[in-house]
């Protein structure tokens, strides 16, 4: 028989480790923790890694396709949230076009990637022009970085931001590749109605006016034609005034099927001066842009599953 | 020197001087309400904490002793700014104080600093839970936060479709 003080401090210490063991099992589960807490954590997650986040659990996924979870970013990186139509925010699948808003303003950006030439041009002085094609590049770097390739189309000539062109033809080009800006095919789907908007900006010499073409190309992966669009000569009356055009080309529900071979979009323009004889002022060609904007739903979008 | 009485959701108490307590921008809206509705200004304010145990309420005012000197971050200061970002404010005695602790302790930790509004360890403590996701693959993130996958049917594989598209070649 033990004594009864004995027995009464091992019922103290079985209470005691009793109480110990509940106190480890307060610790709260994470499982059960407060989406607050996930929520406050995730918003510190950086965007490369939101993508393995959402593949964890339920919970998180969802907390990821949250809108409110977006706004709260879009606002730290002062970008503006309301860019995006409420109806695409909205759709299922939304978190995609909001992720790729925020990593790479797929619908804000420039897809064109060359320097503005009228701000590094402020006043222009052409030099002299060689025969052929006088080539001013601004930038050399992003030649080496590869944005952009030589083909073999007209007498193209790259430049990187501006160039001055004397009696020749002389073109220039860029390629965009959607897939590499973060446009793919999923997301494409999910923006339509949408338009892929192609400005280009040029000004002839002014003691003599300039004749410009402007082309641009839908190609698939395989640098296959889609869709070309030309458009006409036009002449530009002499004076040193930049002169800008655009044209988009527009993709609707009725077109949902062919956006997954939709690729590379390439804008070409070419030039040359309308007297033959000048080589003191020339055509000149600035920086290019394409952007991608949505359009409005029209009846007919509504008709196609 | 003026003090206010914490009492966490377990009943624990702790006395700490107001001018401490009004660091945590919560305590300092309560002592304020307290102050306008009492009508002796000498009377000892009395807050309750419902949502934090006592272990985590400590916590959370050793951490404001030791940083009881520090200038107080505004709540919403932009992140972009760098300003007042985890990284900046984290100190060795923030490293050692976080070190003991397992996650779930610092998930309550930044349950509290939320609740609390206390900037500065909430950043740390974020900081700290993000460090366990940053880089991670899903298994380790699971592992590391106990959890299990519970997509049904073909929800994980559509997750991994849609995240293909959200990445460039």
């Amino acid at each position: 028989m033990l004594p009864i003080h004995t027995i009464f401090f091992q019922i103290l210490r079985y209470c005691c480790e009793l109480t110990q063991m509940e106190n480890k099992l307060e610790t709260v589960s994470l499982l059960d923790l407060p989406e607050t807490v996930i929520e406050l954590v995730l918003a510190k997650v950086p965007e490369e890694d939101i993508l393995t986040c959402n593949l964890v659990c339920r919970a998180w996924k969802e907390l990821i396709c949250r809108k409110s979870f977006w706004k709260k970013r879009f606002q730290d990186k002062k970008l503006n949230l309301y860019e995006i139509p409420k109806c695409v925010q909205d759709m299922q699948g939304g978190w995609m076009i909001l992720y790729s808003q925020y990593c790479r303003g797929i619908l804000s950006k420039n897809y064109n990637r060359m320097p503005p030439c009228q701000k590094k041009f402020p006043n222009q002085q052409i030099p002299e022009a060689p025969s052929s094609c006088h080539i001013l590049l601004a930038d050399q770097e992003l030649e080496r970085n590869g944005i952009f390739t030589h083909s073999n189309f007209f007498e193209r000539e790259i430049d990187m931001c501006y160039f001055a062109t004397s009696f020749r033809w002389c073109s220039k080009s860029y390629k965009v590749d959607l897939w590499r800006e973060g446009l793919k095919p999923g997301l494409m789907k999910l923006i339509l109605p949408f338009r892929i908007k192609c400005t280009r900006i040029c000004a002839a010499g002014f003691d003599c006016g300039s004749r410009f073409e402007w082309e641009i190309r839908i190609l698939d992966s395989q640098l296959k034609f889609i869709n070309v669009s030309k458009h006409p000569n036009i002449l530009v009356e002499p004076r040193d005034d930049w002169e800008s055009a655009e044209y988009s080309i527009e993709f609707r529900r009725k077109d949902a099927n062919h956006l997954k071979d939709l690729r590379y979009v390439e804008f070409l323009h070419r030039g040359k001066h309308t007297p033959c004889w000048t080589y003191h002022s020339a055509a000149k060609f600035a920086r290019s842009s394409m952007t991608v904007e949505l359009c409005e739903h029209k009846p007919e979008d509504f008709d196609i599953p | 020197m003026a003090l206010v009485r914490v009492i966490s959701s377990d009943g624990a108490a702790f006395l700490v001087s107001q001018r401490l307590a009004k660091r945590s921008g919560k305590l300092k809206t309560e002592i304020e309400t307290f102050r306008k509705s009492s009508d002796n200004s000498e009377a000892q304010p009395e807050i309750r904490i419902v949502t934090i145990r006592a272990e985590i309420l400590r916590l959370v005012l050793q951490w404001l002793q030791q940083h009881q000197n520090d200038p107080v971050l505004p709540a919403n200061q932009n992140e972009q700014d760098g300003r007042g970002d985890a990284e900046m404010g984290q100190s060795q005695w923030d490293r050692d104080f976080l070190a003991p602790m397992d996650l779930g302790i610092v998930m309550e930790l930044i349950l509290a600093a939320n609740h609390l509004e206390v900037k500065g360890l909430l950043d740390i403590t974020c900081k700290l839970v993000e460090s366990k996701i940053t880089g991670r693959t899903v298994d380790e993130i699971r592992t590391a936060f106990k959890l299990k996958s519970d997509f049904k049917g073909n929800e994980e594989e559509q997750t991994r479709l849609e995240n293909r598209w959200c990445v460039e070649n």
